[in-house]
């Protein structure tokens, strides 16, 4: 297990690093940075002084060392439009942001998998097609169109949550259901499907021919159910986290979604670049994460080793 | 032991109703194992299934006839009472064990899982022991392994520790061998049959080859469309087949076939449950068959070796 965690550890570095050559590359190979980040009427003057500020005047090998540094201290530079060291923007904005996307990732993953293993065990009945039905809806509704229907319906007509704002746990409830619809939905077909296919397995008859009672039955089949739930979950949360700009503008929460468009707007370089940096860095580590759990759940993904002594314990059988 | 009367099951086919056994009544002699032949698709592991009540709504259902197990008639039994009987008097060996075991869980807590009667700090020594007796050499040390980390034969052996482990009157195998490398098929036969004269264990052992059945079985029914054509002690069947469907196996799988030459294959194909004839289910591929055949169900004979058929033509022996 530790070789396992060791390897997939050393992976997500390997990936954490690339992302990162490439958003530098990226941002330096496309033409005259410089050019690109002053005002559309700046004069050469300007342009000079940008140049020196950022550190592009320097042969890249130096920027490229440079920019590694800057990285591993937590050092992203100065934000021009907000006048303030990047790191102390970014974090508490990648905060809020995490708040809000476990928030909703966790309604969506207990929801989705409550309902989608209820109706998996009760295919073809009703339940079974309210949720298939509500499923379908949670898909295709928009999360900004679902986030206005939440916002007049429960802040402007009953006045019971806040419309907007992140002070306290109840202006989390409503930016946070309108996250959590679409991959509650996703979660819920998923473990639907994945739990009928469970159910027909040889391996619940062999199960069910032990005489065990419904809740030993059921972890059996969740566990195995959950494989490929995991799997879309983890894309879920990574998917929240850097797609929640339409609820944070919507609820006014002040999350990285609001701080990169910002930045974009005020074409604050050294800010984008760290909202980038660190969003990987969180995408790197929720996949860390997920295939961790994923080994945790299936022995046979961290069992390399043990493959061949089974093949050879098969051979001396075979042979005896 | 196992006394089935007249069992009828259902299942349902997409809104239609398909019958794939039909009034087939089977008693198992006690402590002797009792082969279940036929080609696939005549119903053999239905009968294993409706034992085990395994096939309930929405999937099927027993329409009729009573299935008893040391007395208990499991066609009347609840949820609760039949999960009872199964952690208890029933062990089930499946066909293939490679997908009959969990993936995700360790050898030793599947096996636990039916042995709750075991007290809780005897449970490993127990398992080790069990494991042992079975044939696998290194039991206490593989017991936190997972399935895919044993071979084919002693995955079998795994599943036949868990069907053991609630040390059941009553044993069913269904094609316990044919899912398994042939090298290891023939230490799983023999291990079966020591443990059914070891532990006077009543088998069922479902196998589409009489061959099989003939290394491992002192009873045979024989089944066809649903129905048990032939039925009584091995060696009386095996010796003189009454039924022209028994006599058709017996000639398909007959040991003096030279080893290159094919074995001879029963011509035609068995009737699929729509379209199941209304007499005998055999007679569109028997060499006996008259008129009467193909309008009534033949009734059952009893012959003086102990066996009975149900043909209205039978082989002239
Ligand atoms: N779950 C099921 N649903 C519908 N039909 C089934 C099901 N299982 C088996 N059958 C049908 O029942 C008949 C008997 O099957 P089975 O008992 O598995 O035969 P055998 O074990 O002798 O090969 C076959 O025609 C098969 O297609
Ligand atoms: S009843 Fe008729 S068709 Fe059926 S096996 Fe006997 S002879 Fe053949
Ligand atoms: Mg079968």
């Amino acid at each position: 297990m530790t070789r396992y965690t060791l390897s997939r550890l050393l992976q997500g570095l390997v990936a954490m690093w690339v992302i990162v050559t490439i958003v530098f590359f990226l941002a330096r190979l496309g033409g005259d940075a410089a050019a690109l980040l002053a005002p559309p009427d700046a004069t050469p003057e300007q342009i000079a002084a940008i140049r020196l500020s950022y550190g592009f005047d320097q042969p890249l090998h130096l920027q490229y060392v440079d920019y590694l540094r800057g990285i591993v201290t937590l050092d992203f530079g100065q934000s021009v439009s907000y006048r303030q060291p990047v790191v102390d923007l970014v974090i508490p904005a990648m905060v809020n942001t995490a708040r809000l996307a476990l928030a909703a990732f966790v309604i969506a993953l207990v929801l989705g998998v409550t309902f989608g293993a209820i109706a998996g065990v009760r295919a073809g009945t009703r339940y079974d097609q309210a949720v298939r039905g509500l499923s379908v809806l949670g898909q295709s509704v928009p999360p900004f169109w679902l986030g206005m229907l939440l916002v007049l319906l429960f802040s402007i007509n009953l006045g019971w949550l806040p419309a907007f704002g992140s002070e306290g746990f109840t202006s989390l409830i409503l930016p946070a259901c309108a996250l959590a619809a679409f991959p509650l939905a996703s979660i819920a077909r998923l473990t639907r499907s994945s739990v009928l296919e469970i159910v027909a397995r040889d391996q619940t008859l062999f199960e069910r021919s032990k005489g065990v009672g419904p809740a030993t039955l059921m972890s059996h089949i969740l566990r195995n159910a959950s494989l490929p739930v995991v799997t879309l979950a983890g894309i879920q949360l990574g998917a929240m986290f850097s797609g929640t700009i339409v609820v944070e503008n919507l609820f006014a929460w002040p999350g990285v979604g609001q701080l990169a468009i910002q930045g974009i707007q005020a074409r604050d370089f050294a800010l984008i670049q760290g909202i980038v940096v660190v969003n990987t860095f969180v995408f790197v580590a929720l996949l860390f994460v997920v295939d961790l759990s994923y080994g945790w759940l299936d022995p046979r993904v961290r069992a390399v080793k043990s493959a061949v002594k089974s093949k050879v314990g098969a051979n001396v059988e075979a042979a005896a | 032991m196992l006394e089935i009367s007249n069992l009828t099951t259902h299942y349902f086919q997409g809104g239609q109703v398909a019958t794939a056994v039909r009034g087939v009544s089977l008693t198992l002699n006690k402590g002797l194992a009792t082969a279940i032949v036929g080609e696939s698709g005549s119903g053999k592991s239905t009968v294993a299934m409706s034992v085990m009540r395994m096939i309930r709504p929405p999937i099927g259902d027993i329409a009729e006839g009573t299935i008893r197990v040391n007395g208990t008639d499991v066609t009347a039994a609840s949820p609760k009472r039949m999960r009872e009987i199964l952690r208890t008097s029933i062990g089930f060996v499946p066909q293939d064990p490679t997908t009959a075991l969990d993936p995700l869980y360790t050898i030793r807590s599947q096996i636990v899982e039916a042995m709750p009667h075991v007290e809780r700090n005897k449970r490993t020594e127990t398992i080790v022991e069990l494991l042992t007796s079975l044939g696998i050499a290194d039991a206490r040390d593989r017991l936190r392994e997972h399935p895919h980390q044993f071979s084919g034969g002693m995955r079998q052996r795994v599943a036949i520790a868990i069907a053991l482990a609630k040390e059941p009157d009553l044993l069913i195998a269904d094609e316990p061998t044919t899912a398994l490398d042939v090298t290891t098929q023939i230490g799983i036969l023999r291990l079966l049959d020591r443990l059914r004269r070891e532990r006077h264990l009543t088998t069922m052992f479902i196998t589409h080859d009489i061959r099989v059945a003939r290394l491992v079985c002192q009873d045979v029914a024989v089944m066809y469309g649903g129905v048990v054509v032939e039925s009584g002690p091995l060696s009386a069947v095996v010796e003189a087949p009454s039924h022209p469907y028994t006599q058709a196996l017996l000639d398909a799988s007959s040991l003096d076939v030279g080893p290159r030459q094919r074995l001879r294959a029963i011509s035609g194909s068995p009737p699929t449950l729509l379209s199941m004839p209304s007499g005998c289910p055999f007679a569109p591929r028997c060499p006996n068959a008259t008129d009467i055949c193909r309008s009534e169900m033949p009734a059952t004979t009893r012959k003086a070796d102990g066996s009975s058929f149900a043909c209205w033509n039978p082989v002239a022996s």
